[in-house]
Order: C-alpha cells, then structure tokens, then sequence
C-alpha cells in the first residue's frame, strides 16, 4: 500500500466516526403505552373526559407532562406520577386527583395502578394556615427554642369549633424511609404527639376567616431572645411536665394548654425544627376517650437497617391515627434528603420546607404559610387542593413575625412588610 | 545532552496516555527542556510511547535536577472547573543510565502551588473524570500537592533484534481549600506500560500494552455558621443528578484502565505508522450513602499517526523533511445508575440510563523541513488541522458541540558552540470556528460553565508563542550543564479574554 493510499484510509475512518449523533438513544423510551396505567377511582360509573400525566423523574427532577391517550416519550427510571382526571358522574363533572410515589419504569409500557379522589372545590373545616418549625437564633447565632407555633384556620363560610380538635406529629420521617412491619402506612399516620385542645364542643368558636395559635411556649420571647417575639397572645400552647430536671418546660400565663394525650419524649416537645416531619390536625371521633385511644391504638413495630455489618433489626413503637380522622395535613421535608411523603395523596400529594438541604443554616425565622385564594367579602379564602407543594408558600416571614416587626435573621433585622400568605402584599 | 533531551516527551506522552490528567507536574516535563532533537520533535513520535521502542533514544547516563515556575493565568476561565489560571512551583530530578544493549530510566517530581477561581468542580482531575464531578457554585481556589515517581527499563534479549520494555509512573495528589467549600482531594494513580520491539537497521517494530488503576477520594466540608451551598453531582451538559444533591459531600472514584499499540518505524527514510487504542472506566460511589455506586465513564479513546521521513545529510550538512498525519478519536459514555426507593438506609439499584455521550475528532497534519549546519539547526514546521467536539444528554435534550480548523507555523533554531546551545523558537496558530450549537434544554442548569465555555470555542482564536533556552556547559567536574528556560504564550480568545502561560526554569545536567 503507499502512502497515499495509508492518508486516505486513515482520514476516512476518522471522517465515518465524525461528531454526527448515532442513530438511535437507547436510553429514552418513544411512545410510551399507557394501557398498562391503571386509574382507580373506586366509583362505578365514572367516565374519564381527560386524563393528564405528570411524571416527576426523581433522579433528575425532569417533568413530563402528558396525556393519558396521546403519546410521548419517557426516560427509563424512578418517578413519582400525578394523575389529574376530569370525569362525569351522572352527568355532573368532578376533578380528581392522586399520586403514587417511586414508580419504576423501564420499558416502554409501564404498569402501576394510581388511586385517585375527588378534589376539593371548598374547604369543610379547618386548614393548617402556617407552621413555624424551624424557630428563631438568639443574637449569638445559638439556636433559640420555644417560640413555634402553628396557625389553625377556619377556611368555611361558617363558624366552626375548634373543641377537640388534635394537632399531631408523625412518627416517620420524610428523610428515611424503611420498611415497617406491620405496615399500616396505606390508610393510617404513625404519630409520635397528640395534643388536644380542650372544651366541650362549643367552648372555642372560630369565625370564617379567622385562626387559632397553636404555640410551644405562650411567654413574650423578646424576654429572653432579642430576636424573638411575642407568643403571649397565643390561643393555646402545648404544655410538658418534664421528667429531666434538666430540661423544663414554661407554662405561659393567661396561654391555656392544650391536652396532652400522648409525646414521646420525656422532657419537652417542639416541631423536628429541620424540618423532616409531617403535621396534621385530627377530629377524634367523641366516643373515643383519650384512654381508650391510648389502650387501642399503640403501634409497635419493626424495621431492617442496611450497614455495611449486615441487616441489623430495629423496633420501635407510636400511635396510630387513622387517616379518616385528618381533617388536614401537610408533609414537610428538605429537598437534598427527602425520599418520601409520609402522609397520602388523598390528604397532602405534596410536600412543602423550610430551607433546602439538612441543617441548613438559611432555614430559621421562615415558616410555611398556605397561599391566598380569594377575597370573599373581606375574608380570606386559602387555597386548599391537598397538595401543599402547589397549597404553600415557602421559606416565609412567619405572620408573627411579619404583624410583630421583629428580627428575621441572627443580626436582628427586622421585618417591614405585612403580607396575607407571606408573598401576596396586605395592600394588595 | 541529547539524551536527555529525549526522555521528557516520551515520558509525557506515556503517562498522558490514557486522557489528559489536568494535573500539571505532568505537563512541567517538557517545560524544562525543549527538545532540539528533530527525529523525536519532529517526525512521528506515538511508538515511542512503547518503553521498548526507545532504541537509541538515549546515549549515555546523565541526570537533571530543575526547579520550575508555571504560571497560567486567563481573564475569564474558558473551561470553569480548571480555574482561571495556576502558580505552581515544580521540582524535577530526572535520570537515565545508558547501556549498549540496554537503558534504565527514572525521575521524582514534586509540584506545588495553586489553582484559582475553581468553579462548579470540587472534584480533582477534571479533565479525567468529567462530567461526573461534585461540586457547587461557590468554588474558590485549590492548593495542590503532587507527587510523581516513574521508573522504566529497555533491554535487548540478548544479542538479538528483539527487545523488551517496562515503564511504571505513580503519582499521588493531594488537593484542597482551607475556606469553604473545603474540598480534601487524594488521588493516587498507577500506571504501568509493557512493550515489545524488533529493530533491524531499517526499521523499527513496536507492540506494547498498558494498564491503569486509580482512585480519588473526594470529600468537601462546610464550617460556616451563616449556611452551606448546595453540593451538587455533576452530570453533563449543564445538569445534576438531582435526587442526591445536597449534603452528599463525600465520594471516591475509582478507575482502571487498560489499552495497546503497535507501530513501525523507518530509521531514515520511508513510512511510519503507528496506532493505539485505550479504554478506561471510572466509576463515582457517594460514600455518605452507604457507598451508592452514582454514576460511570466509560472512554474509548484512538489514536493514530501515519508519516513519511526523509533524511540526508552530505559532507556539511544533514537535511530533514517529514509529513505526518495525526488523528484521535475520542469517546465517553456516561451511565447513571438508577436507584428504587431508599428502603431500610439502601437505595436499591434498578438499572441505569446512558445519558450523557463526549465525541472528540482530531486530525491534523504536519510538514517539517529542517537542515542542519555545522554549528545550527533550522527547522520550519507548518500544521493545519481539523476538530470537532460534541456533548450531548439524552434527556431532557441538551448538546453543546463545535467544530474548528486550525493553522500554525513555527520556526527553530539550534545554535551550538563551545561555550553555549541556544535554542529559540516562535509559532503563531489560528483556530477558526466552523460550526456550533448550544441547547441546554434544562431551564433549570446548575453547572453554568458549558455556556461559558461554548462561547469560547465557537468563535476564532489565536495563538502567539515563543520559547528560548540557554545551556551552558561547565569545567566542573563531571561536566555540569547549567540551563535556563523560558516558554511563553499569548492566545486571545472571543471577546478580548485572554490566555497567558509562562513556564521558567532553572537546572543542571550532569
């Protein structure tokens, strides 16, 4: 061969492996067939006028939005799926909604089925408007404890009592996710704290429109942290006799306390102030004493931890609170750590924070407060679709804050600006 | 000095074998000396990248000692996670012991300094392991540390043609920042190269095979009160492995390596080829999540040379002229693994997707004339060159891509005497830009270096160099040679940004 012969032959296999694409990714799925997608309504009768897909890729975080009878192309992974279907019953039409978490889809007709319900169109009860778990700093820099508190809304057109009303903690966290026996996670809350407000079932009237203070310590924490602010307002605060001298909890003048019917801990309870937890409030059926919940609802249960030593068996116990005893609940978790939604899609579908990795420092004096739907005659109406990713606003000035003008970070800057859901302006 | 002036590319291009390590003691090699010698310089050089190819590549037993200076400095950082420019300081003691029928080679580096204004990388060797990198979008600049031993022996079977090679270089490396991010990097990597060759008077035949391990460990900390960035794993083309980024600030890499050529070689006159392929794999386990295997490169990478040399010489002078054609085909292939739901603290692997996909095309070609007087060495070299380069992720669709031509010219002079060799030399290249496309279809790009760095090769470039070294021999015993280098560079990218590099150094051969 001469030499010209080698410079051709060698540029012309370079020039058939030039930068152009390949002829095929293997990794994307074209034309993905939905048949294997099983929408489950538990309804007879029900007839799908549209069905659109949200697949949430969970490693990257992609959207793809798609209809249920069209076509469109997927990557090969782990996603959480929302369906939002319009269906006619007996003529009349209904949204429905439902999620199901970590579907596994590698090939190019997945099969899960996704349960879905009825979407609320108005609220019947209370809503939780804010939580306010990750708590102020001291001027130090030092984390400051005692000042969170939760806002309970009436979200009616009516007057309705707060008497009874449970405000819980779960036990899980959205951060770890193991896998429980027995399971009961399908239709009931693991809770670590159950506190009830008191009364006798019209002793704590709340106007539409208007909301309840729910606060760990009721004092003016302005006292003791420069930074803090005034709880002394608070309609109630969760009061702890603590079995560790070392650790006392405040009881608040002129603040009444709530019922304690059940904490874990043996000294003082405040929320998981980085955030990993879910919170509901629950209306526990009257017939239903707080001993005979104590005696018939314990959860013992076990779970498996991977080390690098092998499984090592872990067992642990809560309470259970059945889930058609929520009225309202809100998951809460950090985006770098969260691996599941620990309350179902029926009661929230989302997820909401304070703050976007573990411990992040940016977290405190932020709340999570539910947007603002409408105005009706001067009351606010928040928005309340049970998915508090779309329901909230994040990494707000808490409301106290904001009405207080007090600090909102360790320098002691304080706040300027009131605002209804912690974005919309009052002036607006 | 002739031999010597032989070790340094060839030892430059065995351990850059595999892929550009962005670790600069390699580099520093052929800083200390430039080499006059045109037979290496300027003829096709690949095969001597076989330890058992060098057939009188060396004469006779000498030893350097250099200190360097390296300084690179650059307005705004074409490629973000190599920083905007270096200071490092170089030691480098090199040394060959010759033999008729055999040569053993060695050398020892140290090299310090800094590299700033890192971005979106925390991770060292960027070049190696792209796009697969930890990192954020504070960065900052990066202390280094290197260590270098390499060791390499050729030897005749006996009175035959046939003759056997190894060589072996380990380095290890040590980078990190006392702000934060406070990245802690390790490497150590180890490299070993075996070969084969037949050398008749006329020609040589080479075969060789080489093998790669490595590892870095790759941890960042956070002390700051006031909050920490996010720690992101890199992905390609603007993206991030999303589900794990966060607090995940501990991982390693691990890698291997293995690869071959062969090649002939006419000794004066007549064709020269030489081809080689090498395949590496580098996997990325996070390590804060019981060590999840994260992600993996995959590289196929092809090189070739095919040349013609012609050499005479009559009573005065020696005249040289080469061609030669040099191409590379490069692949990467990244897979991310995917992960079920994290149940009981594992995350349960369920398969993986081959996102992202690197192509790189070079060929050039390169004409040399030299003649050679009784006290200088002239030489002309003219280059003109294609390549193309192209990242793309499968979804969601990104691509950033471009393709270049390049020209360059450069002129040389060897001026031997008694008293001195001076060797000085000016070249001046132009990259024009041929093609580009940029999608970065994420609305949500956590890794803003691909747009920086598209705009900086899709326009035109240019490149002004020069390079001047003294030697002056000595009446010390042992005939001690005391050298100066001097290597400089200008290239002036898109929008008045400029890149400078220096490189002094100061040694002696004895």
């Amino acid at each position: 061969m001469t030499f010209r012969k080698y410079i051709v032959a060698l540029i012309s296999v370079v020039a058939a492996s030039s930068c152009s694409d390949d002829a095929t990714e293997l990794s994307v799925m074209n034309n993905v067939d939905t048949s294997g997608i099983i929408i489950n309504a538990d309804i007879t009768g029900i007839q799908y006028q549209s069905i659109t897909l949200k697949f949430v890729n969970l490693s990257s975080n992609e959207v793809t939005e798609a209809d249920y009878f069209g076509s469109f192309d997927l990557v090969g992974g782990i996603y959480d799926v929302e369906v939002t279907a319009v269906a006619s019953i007996n003529t009349l039409n209904y949204t429905f909604f439902g999620k199901t978490s970590s579907v596994v889809i590698t090939n190019a007709k997945p099969q899960f089925a996704v349960s879905v319900y009825a979407r609320n169109v108005s609220s019947p009860d209370f809503v939780i408007e804010e939580i306010f778990f990750t708590g102020t700093l001291y001027p130090t820099g030092s984390q400051y404890n005692g000042d969170n508190y939760i806002k309970i809304f009436n979200n009616t057109d009516h007057t309705l009592y707060a008497d009874g009303l449970g405000i819980v903690e779960s036990k899980f966290t959205s951060t770890q996710k193991y896998d429980y026996t027995p399971d009961i996670r399908q239709d009931t809350m693991a809770v670590q704290a159950l506190y009830v407000i008191p009364g006798g079932g019209t002793d704590y009237p709340v106007e539409p429109g208007k909301s309840l203070i729910i606060c760990d310590i009721g004092i003016d924490h302005k006292v003791t942290n420069a930074n803090s602010f005034d709880l002394s307002m608070a309609d109630f605060e969760w009061y702890d006799v603590s079995t560790v001298a070392s650790v006392t909890d405040i009881d608040g003048e002129g603040v009444s306390n709530l019922d304690k019917w059940y904490c874990y801990t043996a000294s003082i309870f405040s929320f998981h102030n980085r955030g990993f937890k879910s919170y509901a409030i629950v209306r526990i059926p009257s017939e239903v004493s707080k001993q005979q919940y104590l005696n018939d609802f314990y959860y013992s249960y076990t779970y498996g931890v991977v080390t690098d030593y092998g499984v090592l068996q872990h067992s642990n116990y809560a309470y259970k609170m059945p889930n058609a005893w929520i009225v309202d609940g809100v998951n809460c978790s950090v985006e770098s750590n969260r691996t599941w939604d620990i309350l179902p899609a029926n009661i929230d579908a989302g997820w909401t924070h304070c703050g976007e990795v573990d411990g992040d420092k940016n977290r405190y004096f932020k709340s999570v407060r539910r947007k603002l739907l409408t105005t009706i005659d001067g009351r606010r109406v928040l928005q309340d679709t049970n998915n508090s990713s779309d329901d909230f606003n994040t990494e707000c000035i808490p409301s106290l804050i904001e009405e207080q003008h007090t600090a909102i970070n360790a320098q002691g800057d304080c706040a300027q600006t009131i605002t209804i859901d912690g974005v919309t302006k009052v002036d607006d | 000095m002739k031999n010597l002036l032989y070790i340094l590319p060839l030892v430059s291009l065995v351990v850059n074998t595999y892929a550009q390590s962005d670790s600069h003691a390699y580099a520093t090699l052929d800083s200390i000396v430039c080499s006059a010698d045109f037979h290496l310089h300027n003829t096709p050089d690949y095969i001597y990248a076989n330890p058992a190819a060098r057939h009188n590549v060396y004469n006779g037993s000498q030893t350097s000692i250099a200190v360097s200076y390296k300084h690179r400095s650059e307005d705004n950082a074409i490629i973000a996670q190599m920083g905007n420019g270096d200071q490092m300081g170089v030691v480098n003691i090199e040394s060959v012991s010759n033999r008729s029928n055999s040569a053993l080679w060695g050398k020892a580096r140290f090299a310090m300094g800094r590299r700033t204004n890192v971005g979106y990388c925390e991770t060292s060797d960027f070049l190696l392991l792209f796009p697969y990198v930890m990192g954020d979008t504070v960065g900052g600049d990066l202390t280094s540390q290197t260590y270098l031993f390499g060791a390499g022996l050729m030897h005749a079977v006996g009175e035959s043609p046939i003759a056997l090679g190894i060589d072996a270089n380990y380095r290890a490396c040590l980078e990190y920042r006392e702000v934060d991010p406070r990245p802690r990097n390790t490497i150590s990597e180890l490299k070993l190269s075996f070969g084969a060759s037949y050398n008749s008077n006329k020609k040589l035949l080479a075969i060789h095979s080489d093998f790669m391990r490595y590892k870095q460990t790759n941890e960042v900390k956070f002390f700051s009160e006031l909050g920490n960035p996010i720690t992101y794993h890199y992905t390609g083309v603007g993206t991030d492995y999303y589900r794990f980024r966060g607090n995940n600030t501990s991982a390693y890499y691990n890698g291997y390596g293995f690869g071959g050529g062969i090649g002939v070689k006419q000794n004066t006159i007549g064709l020269s080829a030489s081809a080689d392929y090498h395949y590496s794999s580098f996997e990325k386990i996070l390590s804060t999540l019981n060590d999840l295997p994260l992600t993996r490169s995959i590289r196929h990478l092809f090189n070739a040379q095919i040349g013609y040399v012609n050499t005479s010489s009559d009573i005065h002078n020696i005249h040289l002229s080469s061609i030669y054609i040099t191409a590379s085909a490069d692949n990467k292939l990244g897979h991310e693994n995917i992960f079920g739901d994290a149940a009981n603290n594992v995350y349960a692997e369920i398969g993986y997707v081959e996102q992202y996909k690197y192509k790189k095309r070079n060929v050039s070609a390169t004409c040399v004339v030299n003649k050679t007087f009784s006290h200088n060495s002239l030489t002309l070299r003219a280059d003109a060159g294609t390549m193309c380069e192209k990242h793309t992720y499968a979804m969601p669709r990104g691509e950033l891509s471009f393709s270049q031509a390049q020209i360059g010219a450069r002129i040389e002079d060897l001026i031997s005497t008694n008293r001195y060799s001076l060797f000085l030399a000016a070249s001046a290249s132009h990259n024009v830009a041929i093609s580009s496309e940029i999608n970065l279809a994420s609305v949500n790009i956590t890794d803003a270096s691909p747009m920086a760095y598209y705009i900086y090769m899709s326009h035109s470039s240019t490149q002004l160099a020069m390079k001047a070294r003294l030697q002056i021999p000595t009446n010390i015993k042992h005939g001690i040679n005391f050298f100066v280098n001097a290597d400089a560079s200008l290239t002036n990218f898109y929008d008045s940004n400029k890149r400078s590099t220096l490189t002094l150094s100061l040694g002696a051969l004895f």
